[in-house]
């Protein structure tokens, strides 16, 4: 899907009586538009394919995120929204293509979980690649805001992984 | 309780040597070493553990008569060490027992007659690497095992970290890509048929060799898909 498609999309949703509309594409990747409300932001989210990792191949062109000034221009042209935060979140992307883990193992609680708060150097998730099991550990301190892979989710270097909102 | 019960000389490299005639796991002894400022490198080893893990906290069976250990050393990022290590075991079993067929199954499973009889676990943990392995060795040969006595046994671990040594200092030096050939040799055929389990699917193919940075590559429908995690099986008959 390119960038005039979803442009399309947003017109639609802001055009119609709808607050969100989520799209989901073969392969498993989706995207949410939601309607900039009273108390709401313009948000979109994407998730990568549930596919086999393919290190090797060209990393898919990501579908191009509306900024957060585009989001407003085509979505909330007529008001100035001081409400959207989501760019206010610092991005917490894989160090290296493998399978993402939120627990340390199956039973286990997952190592953070969305509104928690999280130090420089803890431990936030594993990343697997041909058996060896790497921590990956937080670079920020802040609160988790959004986790943007299931548990076993393949993940490609440099994909982002987590939102975080910065002390 | 743990008490002191293998005594064995090991090479330098493995650092000290806490040894066990039982343990919980030797690999989640290692963490509680790391965990207690213990410096690395140092090695857990076991004669016998009574909560053995494997992938996932899958059990390991884990009774007296195999080999148990975790040899932690410093942390290292590229995740073909894995396969590397399996090379280095699989090369001395042959050694040691050669009427029996090795295969490393990739990524580093290692099957002895079509039968898995010896699995390595490696764990980036509070700036270590974790390689914990278990070697089903018994000297009546039951279960999926290797016969070998304790003296048999000595000389698989003492071979085994020798050529680790070896080979690690090989990796540091260049990377995979040396080791590629070796593995190449050590795995099933090029061509054979095996379904592969990776997250969220699993696929049937071809396996058509390993990339220079450790892959396994899979040919289906007439394309080579690589994989860089998932769990293989042979297609025998």
């Amino acid at each position: 899907m390119n960038r005039q498609k979803i442009e399309e999309l947003i017109e639609l949703v802001e055009k119609s009586d709808i607050a969100e509309l989520e799209v989901h594409f073969f392969g498993g990747r989706k995207i949410v538009i939601r309607k900039n409300t009273p108390g709401g932001n313009d948000t979109y989210l994407m998730n990568a394919p549930p596919t086999h990792v393919q290190p090797n191949a060209p990393i898919p062109q990501p579908i191009p995120v509306p900024t957060h000034q585009e989001t407003e221009k085509s979505a909330t042209s007529t008001e100035q929204s001081e409400t959207d935060n989501t760019s206010k979140f610092t991005e917490i992307k894989a160090p290296m293509v493998g399978t993402f883990y939120r627990k340390p193992s199956p039973d286990s609680p997952p190592y953070v979980n969305i509104g928690e708060h999280i130090t420089v150097g803890q431990v936030i998730c594993l990343i697997e690649a041909m058996k060896l099991f790497n921590e990956v550990k937080s670079e920020v301190s802040g609160t988790i805001k959004n986790i943007l892979l299931e548990d076993a989710s393949p993940v490609e270097f440099g994909q982002i992984i987590f939102l975080v909102e910065l002390d | 309780m743990a008490t002191k019960s293998i005594e064995i000389n090991l090479p330098d490299f493995i650092g000290k040597v806490f040894s066990y005639s039982e343990i919980d796991s030797t690999q989640v002894e290692a963490k509680r070493k790391i965990a207690q400022k213990c410096p690395v490198p140092f090695l857990i080893i076991a004669k016998s553990q009574t909560g053995g893990l494997g992938r996932f906290r899958r059990k390991w069976y884990s009774p007296t008569g195999g080999i148990y250990f975790t040899l932690t050393t410093k942390p290292v990022n590229n995740p073909a060490i894995s396969l590397v290590v399996g090379i280095a075991l699989v090369e001395i079993l042959k050694t040691i027992i050669p009427e029996r067929k090795f295969i490393l199954k990739w990524p580093n499973d290692i099957l002895a007659d079509n039968e898995k009889i010896a699995g390595i676990l490696a764990e980036n943990f509070n700036n270590a690497l974790l390689i914990g392995i278990g070697i089903n060795t018994f000297e009546n040969g039951k279960f999926n095992s290797i016969p070998c006595d304790e003296n048999s046994r000595n000389e698989i671990l003492l071979k085994f970290f020798k050529k680790l040594d070896f080979y690690f200092d090989k990796f540091d030096q260049k990377g995979f890509p040396y080791f590629l050939n070796k593995y190449i040799e050590l795995t099933i055929p090029i061509g054979a048929e095996i379904e592969i389990f990776a997250p969220n699917e699993k696929i049937t193919g071809f396996f058509s060799g390993i990339t220079d940075d450790g892959r396994l590559i899979l040919e289906c429908d007439n394309k080579k898909i690589k994989f860089s995690n998932g769990e293989v099986s042979l297609r025998i008959g």
